[in-house]
């Protein structure tokens, strides 16, 4: 894939550290909707 | 046990964490298929595989004592990754619940033991859904104190406003953006949001600030060069699936998609990055900002600057031109209008005729092609066209000519581009000069002609060439059988042939003509009967839930090969393929 290219391309994947973190944002987010609605 | 899909996307920050942007629930994945076989078990890995936790998955289900799984999405939606996984990890029963696109309910869907319902639809009714999904004032409100969040500013009037930008922070790079404006709900017109700005200053910050209407908000641009893929800015989306009565995570997969142009394209040219606002070029933010920019161009034959070769050999300003008026045409023969690769030669004989006008298509806003070249005769021509369109055109050193679609890489500085003289009655060249783009928002139309495989001239302009020159320009007709020509707005009727979907189901919400639905999720009963001569596997399948048997490719086959500029993925994320540039024909069968 150069740089001139206008192309989709597979996504890639992530680091277990990149999983980790994420995990925990979405964790607090649903959390706060928790606290707030249920 | 109901449940309901969300996707969570996340950006990385200058200090190496990802925040999150927004969360969405009627929602897709923007994974690459390859090779998707609807009944065989193995293609979830090849396709999934990588992404998906499947065997955490599995595992989560055979603690729940589920069994069967139900899910509620779009047509050839997220669905079908679920619908995978069934096959590959045999012994669940599988059920689909379709809703249409519009949707803001779900239906009802009987629930029980052994049952996992998946809801990836939106509903109204949901908290989940309408407010944090639909309002971004709501979700960035409900973060706001959290450490992983990015700085906001909105303007809704009341003193809960939520304005947590108050120090202006400048570019990281002095090139990338600092602030994006996006919209509070979803909405807006195609293409208007994001609004990419590169701001130098508090005052150019506090003026964005002011300018801003209750239904924007405005967003610090987080940009970490670290995090660039290919050079492609990209973000990471987490699909969870939210469970039961007490709403438990269950991640279901994580993947980082790319943005389709690179931030250090060199063939996107504009006069001017940044206005006097901070306001960035549009095509210069496409650099910025993960969206598919195909999706926002256009095919386009004429603006109101063009003019058309009438019939009876006159000029009529193409803004005036009307259904059933009768255009100069022609045609060389059936090897060159199959867009199949011809010698040069062969051009010098064609046939000049006339061909009624059967339709002409509104189209605006989009990504536009500006091509400068000389004549052999040294003449300089300029003029504009869709990012989408055709021309009949030879590669340098080449001795064959071919119709090339001009989206970025097929059409090369160096090409010619065949032209028709009407002094001379003879076929000339243009070689190409120069190509940049551009995104423009004007009005432009595209022909159809009643007749097939005819293509009709827009007069090139410059006063100093003596002889009167004219740009071949392809017809955007419908032939629901050869699969060229298809041109249509939705599935139910071609604008063209005016069939309905049964003779038409390559027809798509899609502007471009010529596009066929080729996405192998969109197909069943798929058959393989052969390869083209350009060892291109050719298929036989119907589309799911549809009569009639189909021959043509799979979209996902020709993707990292050299046929990828064949494909072109539709705004519903469904692979679609430009057979023009194929040597396999789309056809019905019955």
């Amino acid at each position: 894939m150069n740089d001139n290219q206008i192309v989709t391309s597979d996504p890639a994947v992530l680091t277990e550290a990149e999983k980790t973190q994420v995990s925990s944002v979405v964790t607090t987010i649903v959390q706060l909707i928790k606290d707030k609605h249920l | 046990m109901k449940s309901v899909l969300i996707s969570t996307d996340l950006v990385m920050k200058q200090d190496g964490t990802w925040t999150p942007t927004e969360i969405n629930t009627n929602t897709s994945h923007e994974m690459v298929i390859k090779n998707f076989d609807s009944e065989s078990s193995e293609q979830f890995i090849d396709n999934f595989g990588q992404y998906v936790n499947h065997v955490e998955l599995n595992q989560f289900l055979q603690t729940n004592n589920i069994t069967t799984i139900k899910t509620i999405d779009v047509k050839a939606g997220f669905h079908r990754v679920i619908e995978s996984f069934c096959k590959y990890y045999s012994g669940y029963t599988y059920e689909f619940n379709e809703v249409s696109r519009d949707s803001i309910t779900v239906p009802q869907v009987e629930d029980g033991d052994g049952v996992l319902i998946i809801r990836i639809a939106y509903d109204s009714y949901a908290v989940v859904d309408d407010l944090y999904a639909r309002d971004n004032y709501e979700f960035h409100n409900l973060i706001k104190n959290e450490t992983f969040s990015s700085p906001v500013t909105f303007n809704i009037g009341t003193e809960d406003n939520l304005d947590s930008i108050t120090t202006f922070e400048a570019s990281v790079d002095g090139v990338a953006p600092n602030y994006v404006v996006k919209r509070r709900t979803p909405g807006g017109s195609k293409g208007q949001y994001p609004i990419l700005y590169r701001l130098n200053s508090q005052e150019q910050l506090d003026n964005l600030k002011l300018s801003i209407t209750q239904d924007e908000f405005i967003q610090k641009y987080e940009f970490n060069q670290l995090s660039l893929i290919d050079n492609r800015t990209n973000f990471i989306r987490s699909m969870d699936l939210l469970y039961g009565p007490t709403l438990e995570v269950f991640n279901l997969l994580t993947y980082k998609a790319k943005n389709s142009v690179s931030t250090q394209n060199n063939v996107l040219v504009y006069d001017s990055e940044v206005d006097e606002n901070g306001k960035l070029n549009d095509l210069f933010s496409s650099k910025y900002y993960p969206k598919v920019v195909p999706n926002y161009s256009v095919s386009y034959h004429f603006d109101e600057t063009d003019f058309i070769l009438m019939a009876d050999g006159t000029d009529l300003q193409a803004t005036n031109l009307i259904l059933n008026q009768q255009v100069k045409s022609i045609y060389f023969n059936e090897q060159v209008m199959q867009y199949q690769l011809t010698d040069v030669s062969n051009l010098t004989t064609f046939n000049i005729d006339s061909a009624s006008v059967s339709s002409i298509k509104e189209a605006q806003s989009g990504i536009f092609i500006n091509i400068t070249g000389i004549t052999n005769t040294g003449i300089e021509y300029n003029w504009y066209d869709g990012l989408n369109n055709y021309y009949l055109s030879q590669k340098a050193n080449e001795s064959t000519a071919q119709y090339n679609n001009t989206t970025a890489g097929d059409i090369e500085i160096g090409d010619k581009i065949f032209i028709y003289n009407k002094t001379t009655n003879s076929i000339d060249t243009i070689t190409i000069q120069s190509i940049t783009f551009d995104i423009k928002n004007i009005q432009t139309y595209l022909i159809s002609l009643e007749v097939e495989k005819r293509e009709f001239f827009v007069k090139l302009l410059n006063e100093s060439d003596p002889n009167e020159m004219y740009l071949i320009q392809h017809n955007g007709g419908c032939d629901a059988n050869c699969g060229y020509f298809y041109s249509c707005e939705n599935w139910d009727k071609c604008n063209y042939c005016n069939k309905n979907n049964i003779n038409c189901p390559a027809c798509n919400a899609w502007i471009s003509s010529y596009v066929c639905n080729s996405d192998c999720r969109l197909k069943e009963n798929i058959v393989s009967i052969g390869k083209s001569e350009t060892g291109i596997n050719i298929y036989h399948f119907n589309y799911i839930g549809q009569d009639g048997l189909y021959e043509g490719v799979m979209a996902q086959e020709l993707l990292d090969t050299k046929f990828e500029a064949a494909v072109i993925i539709g705004e519903d994320g469904m692979y679609k393929v430009d057979y023009s540039k194929l040597d396999v024909k789309f056809k019905k069968l019955n």
